[in-house]
């Protein structure tokens, strides 16, 4: 039943999905993201630890905002929230921890401007507060939206 | 529009997802041990003093675990006092004990630049003449135990933190080939043992991790049998995170080397501080160990040697002393009654 209903989920929500999503994918991280427009002044971002264990299947939450948009790159930040649905599956918490994410989207060819350069820095920290780490990323990304021009800044 | 059917779509999938929540049905039977749930051996550290002493120490060694690390009494100021003169005693009977009970046994450690016996430290001689000295340390004890010990840890700690190789004593009067001469040494003496290289912070460092995967893969291209990495595990509630952990796991069947959990303990009180004890500090613990447990059930089978941990009640944990701090690193209290994490293992093995 569940995978009917998931299949009916992705019939109804593949063609608009593919009308305004960005998506990364981070190499040296391992790391597939899912984002609304990100020409927008306001999008949301998905990010999926790929090539890993079941068990390490981490998934990322995060509204972001661009907070400059010049020509040919964007400067943006967001705030997220990293789970594990997996751990429920042992009684163990869902919840991993926090990040604040600082990115840069360059899109360096005039002629290609749907293909974009992300580099990120997000400093992370656990669910107890206890412990952290200092995150780098670095991948690339295919926006698909029509709309390539830039966002609008805030006034 | 758009944006509504968007997020029913999105309440659609979260409802999926709460759907697939599993089933609490898990019931805790005291009675039988740790090692009996697991696919894969669940080890401990053993202190002779204490087993000889402590019978809930003893009971608790029989009942919960089927692979056993002698925490001390095999480091060679133990077994070798002397030159040439071997101290069987301890050894031979801890070994004979647990192998009555069908325990495994897991030799720790061969060659080491700690707790060695003076006489090894003030030694004078060539290279060719320590490179003797280690053959004969090796081979004797690997021939003793030979068909009662199963592995062992042949070189212990040899990097530093930065991935350079550690300027032990070793390394000093034999060179950087006396890794792969130990190896050498100890699959001569039992070739069916299975041979191990251990250190510790190889599950957070990645520099140092690909400088011990470097180096023992090199080995393996020059024929030298290396069998598997122990990976220390002493580990805090603040450091590392499991993702990373489970990073270092993937990089290490990667090569295909098996993995040994060899000294897991998990501190919470890493820096010292003063702690004010409560169940979410404890919990948090057992989060982490529920952790390790699931990302290690992922191995395949073929590289699983065991968890191991470092002692049994945080009473007997070498943190306390080492670093003179209160900390709560193990699997039993003081009074030798199971923590959190003991119940979360369970859950997750």
């Amino acid at each position: 039943m569940n995978l009917i209903l998931l299949l009916l989920f992705c019939l109804i929500t593949q063609q608009q999905l593919f009308s305004q999503v960005t998506i990364s994918y981070y190499p040296l991280q391992s790391i597939l993201s899912i984002s609304t427009n990100t020409n927008k002044l306001f999008f949301a971002d998905f990010k999926l630890e790929t090539n890993t264990f079941i068990s390490n299947l981490n998934m990322e939450f995060s509204p972001k905002i661009n907070f400059k948009s010049l020509d040919n790159v964007n400067y943006y930040t967001g705030i997220g929230i990293s789970i594990n649905p997996v751990n429920s599956y042992a009684d163990l918490p869902i919840t991993n921890g926090y990040f604040i994410d600082f990115g840069i989207r360059a899109k360096p060819f005039d002629k290609l401007r749907n293909l974009q350069l992300v580099f990120e820095i997000s400093p992370y920290i656990n669910k107890d507060c206890s412990g952290g780490n200092l995150r780098t990323r670095l991948g690339l990304s295919w926006n698909f939206t029509n709309e390539s021009s830039k966002s609008s800044p805030p006034e | 529009m758009l944006k509504t059917k968007f997020t029913i779509n999105l309440t659609f999938l979260v409802i999926l997802i709460s759907g697939c929540q599993r089933e609490e049905n898990y019931i805790t039977n005291s009675s039988i041990g740790l090692f009996s749930y697991s696919s894969y051996p669940i080890g401990t550290a053993i202190d002779i003093n204490e087993l000889e002493s402590n019978a809930i120490y003893k009971s608790i060694s029989l009942k919960e675990f089927n692979s056993i690390t002698p925490e001390n009494i095999f480091k060679a100021e133990a077994l070798q006092p002397k030159p040439l003169t071997f101290n069987w005693t301890e050894a031979d009977s801890l070994v004979s004990f647990f192998l009555t009970y069908n325990k495994r046994i897991h030799g720790h450690t061969l060659i080491w630049h700690n707790q060695l016996p003076q006489w090894i430290i003030d030694y004078q001689g060539s290279p060719y003449e320590w490179e003797q000295l280690m053959k004969v340390h090796i081979q004797t004890i690997v021939k003793h135990f030979k068909n009662k010990v199963t592995a062992w840890d042949v070189v212990n700690e040899a990097f530093n933190e930065d991935g350079t190789l550690r300027n032990t004593i070793w390394k000093q009067k034999i060179g950087v080939g006396y890794i792969e001469k130990a190896f050498l040494f100890a699959n001569e003496a039992n070739p069916n043992a299975l041979l191990f290289y251990n250190d510790y912070n190889l599950e957070s460092n990645p520099i140092k991790r690909n400088s011990v995967l470097s180096l023992l893969k090199n080995l393996r291209n020059r024929g030298v049998k290396v069998d598997g990495i122990g990976v220390q595990m002493h580990v805090s509630t603040y450091y590392p995170e499991p993702t990373q952990i489970a990073i270092a796991f993937q990089e290490i069947i990667a090569d295909k080397f098996k993995i040994h959990l060899s000294e897991l303990d998990i501190s919470v009180n890493p820096l010292g501080k003063n702690i004010i004890l409560s169940e979410s500090l404890f919990n948090e613990q057992a989060n982490l160990l529920g952790s390790i447990v699931l990302n290690y059930n992922q191995i395949p089978k073929q590289y699983q040697y065991g968890i191991t941990f470092w002692g049994i009640s945080d009473k007997n944990s070498w943190i306390r002393s080492f670093y003179n701090r209160e900390d709560y690193p193990l699997l039993y209290d003081d009074n030798y009654m199971p923590k959190p994490c003991y119940y979360k293992i369970f859950k997750v093995l």
